[in-house]
């Protein structure tokens, strides 16, 4: 997957043990592949760490959730370059954990909480969150899709959510 | 990976946290703030100037340090947030609850004398 100044596109798929030790080292990768976006101005500066900051949150809840109670299986994720797009995809065959079902944080609330943060920061920082849960045959998947000329978080919005059932 | 070091600066402590505070790290800072509350210091500033990362994890243990603090009726300022953490912090509109200054001598100095 070598960036160059048009548009690139390419896919790497890794699997790694679904434990948190593993994250930094798939989000390195995730985060290169982004600076690479901003260097060759595909992106605009701070993509990285928004991606890396929803990657991070989507591999901590799989992590942490997919196999609870059982043996801890494969995390297979995927990172896809498509035109305008960087697609991340967070696989297992555990429980699973859909993070879209999870109640958001009132900001506007004077009371500031000490969870449910996870969510929002997917949301904020990419176009698209969807999970989709498996069967015995299929892996569940989380998809985060960020569009790469996504404004900054705040300033204008112009993703949203799709959660697909089967 | 995360470093922190506590110090005090007269009846101020600082907690002065270096790398990344996530889901990762934040079970080393837990008994941290545990002694903060067990030593019921009600004056704390949270430097963050060499915090490089932080997510939903590592925001949820500085927002427990600081309701504990407040419980307390001490209170918890932040100091030198940058980079990524700063977004985060932004994000989450954390100012609400937070007051946040760019170096930890002029949070000190919120603090009354």
């Amino acid at each position: 997957m070598r960036l160059m100044s048009g548009h690139s596109s390419g896919r790497i798929r890794i699997s790694v043990p679904a434990r948190l030790a593993y994250r930094d080292a798939v989000g390195a990768l995730v985060k290169a592949v982004c600076v690479q976006l901003e260097e060759t101005r595909q992106a605009r500066p701070g993509t990285g760490d928004e991606v890396l900051s929803a990657f991070n949150e989507a591999f901590n809840n799989l992590a942490l959730h997919a196999y609870r109670g059982g043996e801890t299986g494969a995390a297979d994720i995927e990172v896809e370059l498509l035109p305008g797009q960087i697609v991340l995809r967070l696989m297992d065959r555990g429980q699973g954990f859909d993070p879209t079902r999870v109640t958001p944080p009132d900001l506007a609330s004077d009371e500031v909480s000490e969870g449910g943060y996870g969510l929002f920061i997917m949301r904020s920082f990419m176009s698209e969150v969807a999970y989709q849960r498996g069967d015995g045959e299929r892996a569940n998947v989380l998809t985060l899709v960020r569009n790469l000329e996504q404004d900054r978080p705040g300033e204008q919005r112009n993703g949203h959510d799709d959660v697909q059932k089967d | 990976m995360l470093t922190f070091l506590k110090e005090m600066r007269g009846s101020v402590l600082v907690l002065s946290l270096k790398g990344n505070l996530d889901a990762i790290t934040v079970p080393e800072l837990k008994p941290e703030i545990d002694g903060i509350i067990t030593d019921r210091r009600t004056a704390v500033v949270v430097d963050l100037a060499g915090l490089t990362l932080i997510d939903s994890s590592g925001v949820g243990a500085i927002v427990s340090l600081f309701k504990r603090v407040r419980a307390l009726s001490g209170d918890v300022k932040v100091a030198g947030v940058t980079a990524q953490p700063k977004e985060i912090f932004r994000l989450l509109r954390l100012d609400r609850a937070f007051d946040i200054h760019p170096t930890v001598e002029e949070a000190m100095a919120k603090f009354p004398r």
